[in-house]
């Protein structure tokens, strides 16, 4: 049984005619079911946990990256399968697991093929894109064998479990390939990567020392732990951004979860 | 040749130590792993091993290959190829089946080239001038 999330922005004017063809899409492939739109009135966990005891066994999410951080964290660990139908911006989850927008994921979702994987968990939360920590002091501690100490003053932290290209390129340098990103392989991604105010410190200590530096590529400067456990701990509480929508603060214990999400994806998905 | 070995042995790297970063204890994986920052501990990996020019190791290390080109502190055992540059430094004992060290290259300590095992054995040494 089916039960369609709607996020609340596609309440908006623009999304009516691509809402009312998925509507149509998903009776003509026969996977109806209730759909229900999110609003300030009504929490995602609510709903869901309601449709939970009415029978659902597959939600899917109507919307952006947003919405399905918020399934997640209903349902990770439960017996369920999520769908995703992306509409609008910000839908990088859903070009990662190789799901078309707006009607054309419908198709998707009826063939159902699904894959089981990976999810992050920070302190009680989950995520299946990336956790950030933009933070100047900070510790990571690996399950007591190592710490890694940020020499620099600002740097923005981010774990991934997986990334879609456009973020690869962004966040690591091209030349060189990665076996990595892969929400299967029970590993997560740390990448950290020191600000421009601290590249213009490096550059100054290296010039001070009279040797000519140019401004560090990004193979230069970042930081890169395939990893399974961190602890994660700063002088003063700070913020932990999960998969965009939901917040948690340090101190946090990080950790992956293999194959704990059930999930329908497509035939250009990138792991 | 140091590029080119370096380029094939670290096409695929799965950890990165930046220049931000200082790693205290005792770092283990199974990838190849580049240091650009500080290591203080112990290193071990099944992997290669490149050290960047402004990379300060202050531990014991153990790698399939290395590729050095900044300052470790420490004994060193590798299973296979180690390659110094100009600008490296080696502060301990040395123990590889095969180096490669270019002029100006710094070992302060005792050096076994030939096989890595507990007996000193023979020494093949290749070292390269740089123009």
């Amino acid at each position: 049984m089916y039960f369609y999330l709607v996020d609340s922005f596609l309440s908006e004017k623009k999304y009516e005619k691509i809402f009312a063809r998925i509507e149509n899409r998903i009776v003509d492939l026969g996977i109806n079911g209730r759909i229900t739109r999110l609003s300030l009135l009504k929490s995602a966990t609510e709903l869901i946990k309601e449709e939970i005891k009415r029978g659902a066994k597959t939600i899917v999410a109507i919307g952006n990256d947003k919405i399905i951080g918020q399934i997640i964290n209903v349902i990770a660990e439960e017996d369920l399968t999520l769908g995703l139908i992306p509409v609008g911006e910000n839908n990088q989850i859903a070009q990662a697991l190789g799901i078309a927008e707006n009607e054309a994921a419908c198709d998707i979702l009826s063939a159902r093929r699904v894959e089981k994987l990976d999810l992050g968990k920070v302190n009680q939360n989950y995520f299946l894109f990336k956790a950030q920590i933009q933070s100047p002091e900070i510790i990571l501690d690996s399950d007591n064998q190592y710490k890694i100490n940020l020499l620099s003053k600002n740097n923005l932290i981010t774990i991934y479990n997986l990334a879609v290209e456009a973020e690869l390129k962004r966040v690591l340098p091209a030349e060189k390939n990665y076996h990595c990103f892969n929400p299967q392989d029970g590993i997560l991604e740390l990448i950290i990567n020191p600000d421009k105010d601290s590249q213009k410190s490096f550059l100054k200590i290296f010039n001070w020392l009279g040797k000519k530096r140019t401004a560090l590529t990004l193979a230069e400067k970042i930081s890169f732990f395939p990893i399974k456990n961190i602890n994660i701990k700063s002088k003063e509480s700070v913020p932990v951004v999960l998969d965009q929508c939901i917040v948690t603060k340090t101190p946090a214990q990080v950790s992956v979860l293999p194959k704990a999400l059930k999930i329908i994806v497509g035939k250009n998905r990138v792991f | 040749m140091f590029k080119s070995t370096e380029e094939k042995n670290f096409k695929e790297i799965e950890t990165i130590i930046g220049p931000s970063v200082k790693v205290k204890g005792n770092f283990s994986t199974r990838g190849n792993i580049k240091i650009e920052g500080e290591l203080e501990g112990s290193l071990k990996t099944e992997g290669n091993l490149a050290v960047g020019k402004n990379a300060k190791i202050a531990a014991t290390v153990a790698a399939n290959n290395a590729f050095v080109a900044g300052e470790i502190k420490g004994n060193v055992k590798i299973k296979g190829l180690i390659e110094l540059v100009q600008s490296a430094k080696v502060i301990g004992d040395l123990e590889a089946k095969e180096a490669s060290i270019a002029k100006g290259a710094i070992i302060n300590g005792r050096w076994t080239v030939g096989s890595v095992s507990p007996e000193p054995a023979k020494t093949q040494i290749k070292v390269e001038k740089e123009e």
